[in-house]
């Protein structure tokens, strides 16, 4: 893998928009979300993209992030101990030309999201 | 300005020394969000002689950044005497415009003098006309943007999120790089002046602003290292390892020998001569002075002693009743204008007793 890991997907941002205006994600749901990232953000993962994973009801989270060597047991100490609902984190090598970085993804579900309709937009 | 940072600049108080002054409310526009209520019917505006003298007493107190807004800056007659002066005690200078008078016989006067001009932006053609009540408004901003670039000036792009605009923060951010814009703030809309009656329903929510954060945290890595991306909330969490940014710590000892700028980090002059702490609109029960009746430097003993310990009071109730619920974001400058206004004023407090002693 040799794409600058300085540089996110051209698309994500967008995706992530279209995620959030048709997720019907409540306030509790999105404000679980800001402390997943902010909590991951002040660890240390800066270079991170969001996924909300299931359309049009998102069931799931994953938070990807690039994290230098130095760095990485902290983090992976807080993610574990720390995150709320956390299912799964994996991490490997960014890869030549950056042996020193490494790419970590956090999986985090499932969403608190009512079942019953709740938040699913206006009825016609 | 600097080159953007590698990081994303979320939640955070900027640290610097400010003092931000509107030295009329005098406007060309009259836009839906206007948290001043400025608008063309107004004639007055301060004389730029005590604003100068304010600017000098500010610099010998430590204040750093002179940041002048309004009404529209452009169209007080004060503006290139209060930023020259500025730049000859070696103040930085940064000016907020509405964008309608980016033309060179607006700009050349004054462009040496301006360290960041930050200029206003609603969102796409239809959306920014409509805001700015002002057909044509758009297309008047981006002509203005090119005479800004081919004066090398170095701008900022500010914008207003609502219920309804954080829909459109990835194209303002788009549109801000191919502009060349050095930074978008993303300033969440305040229900004050012309917004309480023009956009009744617009104002930001606990689930738009989670929104406005995940994208704009999202875009602050997009642009990392070409735009820096500013979202003016506070990160609870982040409030709470950091009391001092929003007055809520506990003052050590020998705080009265600290420079006035450090005690006080933002203060706003109003058109009218008023001086209040951190925002504009902030309750004239903690006001500093009013310029026409007394200099900055003069009035700040008895402001330390009088109304200081209250306003660190009010700051520290505020703060506790925020911190203490379940919201991981909240838009403190908002929080604390209407907590001065409704608050009881309370400087009997232990903490704060132990203040006034100090400072008598």
């Amino acid at each position: 893998m040799t794409d600058n890991p300085n540089k996110g997907s051209e698309a994500i941002e967008k995706e992530l928009l279209n995620t959030l205006r048709h997720s019907n994600l409540d306030k509790d749901n999105l404000n679980d979300l800001v402390r997943i990232v902010a909590d991951l953000r002040r660890e240390g993962l800066q270079r991170t993209r969001i996924l909300l994973k299931g359309i049009p009801r998102p069931d799931a989270i994953t938070v990807q992030a690039v994290v230098e060597a130095d760095r990485l047991s902290n983090i992976l100490s807080h993610i574990l101990t720390k995150t709320p609902r956390l299912q799964g984190v994996t991490v490997f090598p960014y890869g030549i030309p950056w042996p020193e970085i490494f790419h970590v993804n956090v999986d985090v579900g499932h969403t608190t999201q009512p079942a019953l309709g709740a938040g699913m937009g206006v009825a016609a | 300005m600097s080159s953007p940072s590698t990081e994303p600049k979320l939640c955070t108080l900027s640290g610097q020394r400010i003092v931000q002054i509107h030295p009329s409310l005098r406007c060309n526009l009259r836009c839906q969000h206007c948290y001043s209520s400025s608008g063309p019917w107004i004639k007055t505006e301060l004389d730029p002689a005590p604003v100068c003298s304010l600017v000098s007493d500010a610099a010998r107190m430590g204040y750093e950044v002179i940041s002048v807004s309004g009404g529209e800056p452009f169209l007080y007659s004060g503006l290139a005497q209060v930023l020259r002066h500025c730049k000859s005690l070696g103040l930085r200078t940064t000016v907020t415009t509405n964008g309608y008078f980016l033309q060179p016989r607006w700009l050349e006067p004054v462009r040496e003098c301006i360290d960041v001009l930050a200029i206003s932006l609603d969102g796409p053609r239809e959306l920014h006309d409509e805001m700015r009540a002002m057909p044509g408004a758009f297309d008047r901003l981006c002509a203005g943007l090119e005479c800004v670039r081919a004066h090398r000036m170095n701008f900022g792009l500010i914008h207003t999120v609502t219920g309804r605009t954080w829909e459109h923060m990835v194209w303002l951010a788009e549109f801000a790089a191919q502009q060349g814009s050095r930074l978008l703030q993303f300033h969440p809309l305040e229900m004050a002046g012309r917004a309480e009656q023009k956009l009744p329903g617009q104002h930001p929510e606990e689930d738009v602003l989670a929104k406005a954060y995940l994208l704009a945290f999202a875009l602050a890595l997009k642009y990392s290292g070409t735009m820096n991306i500013q979202l003016d909330l506070l990160e609870t969490a982040y409030a709470v390892a950091q009391p001092h940014l929003v007055y809520a710590d506990e003052l050590a000892e020998g705080w009265e020998e600290r420079s006035p700028a450090d005690l006080l980090s933002l203060i706003v002059l109003e058109g009218d001569g008023t001086v209040v702490p951190i925002s504009y609109d902030f309750s004239r029960r903690f006001q500093i002075c009013n310029l026409q009746r007394q200099s900055l430097a003069a009035s700040w003993p008895a402001f330390l002693r009088e109304t200081y310990p209250a306003y660190r009071n009010l700051c520290r109730t505020l703060f506790q009743e925020l911190t203490s619920g379940n919201r991981p974001l909240f838009n403190w400058y908002e929080q604390i204008v209407a907590y001065s206004r409704t608050a009881p004023l309370r400087s009997a407090t232990p903490e704060t007793e132990g203040l006034l002693a100090r400072a008598s």
